[in-house]
């Protein structure tokens, strides 16, 4: 019997739960779009350039 | 014995390492529609994950160690790290039109990343790795998985 609940609850309720929680999120607008990504993209890549120029500037190189 | 703050370093730094480990490989979003959204994603995750390297690192390097009264991770080491990690940064860093919109990353920046990542892999020594162990495994299972999560290295 429990093998059973388990068996419903993974293959039927939870990806159905999963595909609620995206149509809501998709029909809110929640959910990031292409662009959203790639501008994501751009600001986590200027924040990892800025903080290792931060830390070089700080850690000059040894002659 | 080591001192408050480094004990409450290396927690916090295994919390950040296990935390990094169990958000791995998650799939794109169902919103994403085109093959650039879902190269964008994937390059995402992992520019996320190099991020926290270098995090790591740069704690790693900040931090004195008691015992050895050196920096956890030397100054070198995170200086290999940080350059590394820019030039991923660089590489996934999307284009601009005139108009200052972000554009699709070009083809190619997977053989790139994994070529930097590779590079920086065989000059780290192993007791370096072994600090910065899961950072490292979650990067290396992200390049693993770009090839299908973006439809096939381009």
């Amino acid at each position: 019997m429990t093998e059973l609940l388990k068996i419903l609850l993974e293959q039927l309720l939870i990806p159905e739960i999963a595909v609620a929680i995206r149509a809501h999120y998709n029909a809110t607008g929640k959910m990031p779009t292409d662009q959203q990504v790639m501008d994501a993209l751009a600001l986590d890549a200027d924040a990892i350039l800025a903080k290792g120029k931060a830390w070089q500037d700080a850690h000059p190189p040894k002659p | 014995m080591r001192n408050s703050g480094t004990r409450v370093f290396l927690i916090l730094f295994a919390l950040l390492a296990m935390e990094a480990a169990l958000m791995v490989a998650c799939p794109p979003p169902v919103s994403l529609k085109t093959p650039e959204g879902k190269a964008a994603f994937a390059a995402d995750q992992l520019l996320i994950r190099v991020g926290e390297l270098q995090d790591a690192a740069i704690a790693a390097n900040g931090t004195i160690d008691p015992d050895t009264k050196s920096p956890v991770l030397s100054e070198a080491t995170t200086r290999r790290i940080v350059q590394v990690s820019m030039i991923i940064a660089t590489t996934l860093n999307p284009p601009k039109d005139k108009d200052g919109k972000i554009m699709p990353l070009p083809t190619g920046w997977q053989v790139m990343v994994t070529t930097a990542w590779t590079n920086l892999k065989v000059t780290l020594h192993p007791d370096e790795v072994k600090k910065l162990s899961v950072y490292i495994a979650s990067i290396d299972v992200l390049i693993g998985a770009l090839a299908p999560a973006t439809g096939g290295v381009q």
